[in-house]
């Protein structure tokens, strides 16, 4: 060999040693970045009232933004499975108890039987410093906290609007007593009439739910006893009902006996293809001067299982997290228009989506009972459905019965 | 047919996936690990006790072969075989799942695995009373066919519905026949149904003559005819249910019997001609089993009816014959149980000239009358036949209430009335000739003559 060959020999290596050096480099920088893989088992709960054709449109919107996430991360595999509400939180519940079950669970957290789950410790909680919860909703963080511990992540909220027929009125009203008006003039009124579905007027009346430390205070400052006052005398107006059962409400509304209706925003899907997209109104409950109406609003949460391995948690997050961004949540909410996001930046111009705009502005107003209220006072919600039957049959007075659940309130907790 | 939604295939790859993820995380890993351990070395002590206890018990280890002097002994060793590994598991079991619950661990697979072992002692304590109370053969030929097959399938089906959910995997369609989707479930039911309801008619029929033979006492031969064209009858209304509630289109199936119609008029003549015939014999009532009938000049006993053909044993020589429904249809069959199981039978004998007619029907009679299996009812007879070349010739005829002993019952008269004669100096003569000769003999044929006179 001479010594050109051998210098052209200790040039060639030297490149391919810096070559890969180079090249190594480039891995190195790849793999800094986080990759995601893994597989994970992802359950969602199908909203209630929602037709085949409805649910088969809902099942495209999810599967849509799974496909998005796992686009963005391929070494994700999400086996999905759409399950039906109530039902399948028994069956969820069994399949905990053995760590089977869903990595991440989309599921209503307005079941007291959530609580029971955390409690028997089958539920993971959230570690807040890993997770950037400042885009959410704050009222819907405070729903799915457990003891000062998060145990979900908000995905979207429900909440009561006043439906009406387009057919038949154009104006809404936006006080009660304009309502009661319009009911006079013969457009017919029907609520919604158990203790939660009427519970909406009470803000109207000063009313609250609880104070600021998360005790209860529903009989103590008249307004739940001055909305039901309102309520019974309402009752006596002439086109003005209260019905209970929510099939018979529907139903008349929808064979045009009824003009307005208090209706759950889930109503909304088959409201609209009953009655027709461009039919149905939709309109913020009415409330008083300067005292907006205080529907409940229900949050639906992924909740996560304390049985998945790290990797499946971190990935259920990371899905988690990518369904509650601002964008998603914003599709989601033009697709789904009874779909009320919970992410704060995930606002629509109203003037194009307007169904949308006044779902969101009523769930402002809307109330949050959290996990801990809810397991706390189930008994004394339990008798506000039976004090709220009693007020409106004549049986007890509101301020009677307003007395008596705080006596209640007071016996539980003293 | 209920709608039902149908899936495809490809479930079963959600459902692999499913399971994968599952078994990822290490809360399942843990249980099963846990479950498979405690179960391998239960099994391994209790198979070593069970050698320690066969080494110490050899007589009463041997519970198969029934003694009946240690009969209690001999079921509680039959016990602590079954017991031993489905006791000892769950005793562990429990502990861990105490211990995991108490750590704060998942025990949902332990509690699935406690009550599965649960329900396996009850099997095997059902099992070791069938065979402590019946026929061995009987229980094991049900045991492997039966029971075995049932509380397998209700396991599997069970440990698939944990993992997942039987009711979806059974709607999964393979493909289509006659416009309809045939799914897992359809297949499972018409497989596994027929086989379980077909042997478990055959088990009921079992019950049914224990229980009528054994406590009601009636006819065993009615017993059987009747458990038969029942067993029979909840076959094809089980074939029918089945496919009923598969929803096998009636206007399908019609068209395919239809389209066959011939094929089977041709290549199955025989088998159609006998089954047909096997149920003229069930419900006419000609042939029951345990009649004694001639056959093809032979005595046999019918043993079993068949829906094609009818099990005869030959008495001759105890063969069995399998003899296809339409034979007793096209050929002449005598039945000696037929109204009632009497037979008439007469044994022939020759009598000396010099002995008295009546005396000789007189020890015939007592002859008859002590013989046990001779029917004092209607009473045996017996008449001096005729005057024969040697003796006077005597009938004694008697009745028999089983057919098959004719043999036997013969034989021993022959002897009883050999015993008889020789007791009353009733000589039973040899054939007798009187030879008259023409010409003259010779004087060789003389000497021979003379010799042989008697």
């Amino acid at each position: 060999m001479n010594i050109k060959n051998c210098f052209l020999t200790i040039i060639l290596i030297s490149l391919l040693l810096i070559n890969g050096c180079a090249q190594n480099e480039i891995e190195k920088f790849e793999t800094t970045q986080p990759v995601l893989k893994g597989e994970i088992l992802v359950w969602t709960e199908i909203p209630v009232g929602l037709t085949q054709e409805q649910s088969a449109y809902y099942k495209d919107i999810v599967n849509d933004a799974i496909g998005q996430f796992t686009k963005l991360n391929p070494g994700v595999k999400i086996s999905l499975k759409f399950v039906l509400p109530d039902e399948q939180l028994s069956n969820f519940s069994q399949e905990l108890v053995r760590g089977a079950g869903p990595d991440i669970f989309a599921v209503s957290l307005t079941n007291d039987k959530i609580s029971a789950l955390i409690r028997s410790g089958y539920l993971k909680s959230l570690d807040e410093d890993n997770i950037d919860l400042s885009q959410f909703r704050q009222e819907t963080l405070q729903q799915v906290s457990y003891q000062d511990q998060l145990y979900a992540i908000p995905v979207r909220l429900g909440t009561q609007v006043l439906c009406y027929n387009k057919n038949r009125v154009k104006e809404t009203p936006k006080t009660l007593d304009e309502l009661i008006l319009l009911a006079r003039r013969g457009y017919s009124v029907g609520f919604s009439s158990t203790f939660a579905t009427a519970f909406w007027g009470t803000g109207a009346f000063g009313g609250k739910l609880f104070d600021d430390s998360g005790r209860m205070i529903l009989g103590e400052n008249k307004g739940w006893a001055q909305w039901m006052q309102w309520l019974k005398n309402a009752q006596n107006e002439p086109n003005f009902y209260l019905i209970e059962d929510t099939e018979t409400l529907q139903e008349a509304f929808l064979q045009g006996r009824l003009t307005y209706m208090t209706c759950s925003s889930g109503w909304l899907p088959l409201l609209s293809e009953a009655l027709g997209n461009n039919n149905l109104g939709v309109a913020l409950l009415p409330g008083r001067e300067n005292q907006p109406a205080t529907p409940p609003l229900w949050t639906v949460g992924f909740i996560f299982n304390r049985a998945s391995n790290n990797n499946q948690h971190q990935l259920a997050l990371k899905m988690a997290q990518f369904l509650t961004n601002a964008q998603y949540q914003q599709q989601l909410q033009v697709k789904a228009a009874f779909l009320i996001p919970v992410n704060e930046n995930a606002k629509v111009d109203g003037s194009l989506f307007p169904r949308q705009a006044v779902l969101f502005e009523q769930s402002k107003t809307g109330i949050i009972v959290s996990l801990d209220q809810l397991e706390k006072n189930q008994a004394i919600f339990d008798y506000g459905y039976v004090l709220y039957d009693q007020v409106i049959a004549g049986e007890v007075t509101p301020e009677e019965a307003a007395l008596k659940i705080q006596q209640a309130v007071n016996n539980q907790f003293n | 047919m209920n709608q039902k939604i149908i899936l495809n295939p490809s479930y079963f790859w959600e459902e692999w996936l499913q399971t994968m993820i599952i078994l990822q995380r290490p809360a399942v890993q843990i249980q099963l690990l846990v479950i498979t351990i405690s179960l391998v070395v239960m099994f391994l002590i209790s198979q070593g006790l069970w050698r320690k206890f066969k080494k110490r018990f050899p007589e009463i280890s041997k519970f198969e072969e029934k003694n009946e002097e240690r009969y209690y002994q001999q079921c509680g060793a039959a016990l602590f075989y079954y017991l031993l590994f489905p006791v000892f598991s769950l005793i562990t079991i429990t502990i861990i799942k105490f211990i995991f619950l108490k750590q704060g661990l998942f025990a949902g697979y332990l509690t699935d695995t406690i009550h599965l072992l649960w329900v396996y002692i009850f099997y095997r304590i059902f099992l070791t009373s069938l065979y402590a109370l019946f026929n061995h053969n009987t229980v094991k030929h049900y045991h492997h066919r039966f029971f075995a097959p049932l509380f397998a399938s209700c396991v599997i089906l069970h440990i698939i519905n944990i993992l997942t959910d039987f009711d979806t995997i059974f709607r999964v369609s393979f493909f289509q026949l006659f416009d309809q989707s045939i799914t897992l479930g359809d297949i499972v039911v018409t497989v596994g149904g027929l086989y379980f309801w077909i042997t478990g008619c055959s088990l009921l029929e079992k019950i049914l003559i224990y229980l009528f033979s054994k406590e009601i006492r009636t006819d065993q031969r009615a017993v059987q005819s009747i458990s038969l064209v029942l067993r029979y009858f909840l076959i094809g209304l089980g074939i029918t249910l089945i496919f009923g509630y598969v929803g096998i289109s009636p206007t399908a199936l019609a068209a395919i019997t239809g389209g066959l119609s011939v094929g089977i008029g041709f290549g199955l003549k025989e088998v159609i001609s006998n089954f047909v015939s096997g149920l003229f014999l069930l419900f006419e009532g000609a042939l029951k089993p345990d009649d004694v009938i001639s056959i093809n000049n032979e005595m046999s006993q019918v043993k079993k009816f068949g829906i094609r053909a009818t099990t005869v044993q030959v008495i001759r020589d105890n063969s069995e014959k399998i003899i296809p429904n339409q034979t007793f249809f096209t050929e002449e069959v005598t039945t000696f149980t037929g109204s009632d199981p009497l037979v008439y039978r007469s044994v022939i004998v020759g009598a000396n000239y010099n002995c008295d007619p009546q005396e000789v029907i007189k020890v015939l009679l007592e002859v008859a009358d002590n013989n046990p299996n001779i029917l004092t009812y209607p009473r045996p007879v017996a008449f001096a036949l005729a005057f024969g070349d040697s003796s006077i010739n005597f009938e004694l005829k008697f009745w028999l209430d089983n057919p098959i002993i004719t043999k036997l019952v013969t034989s021993s008269l022959i002897c009883d009335i050999w015993r008889a004669f020789k007791k009353n100096n009733i000589e039973i003569p040899y054939p007798q000739r009187d030879l008259h000769l023409i010409n003259g003999f010779k004087k060789d044929d003389h000497e021979v003559l003379d010799s042989t006179k008697l």
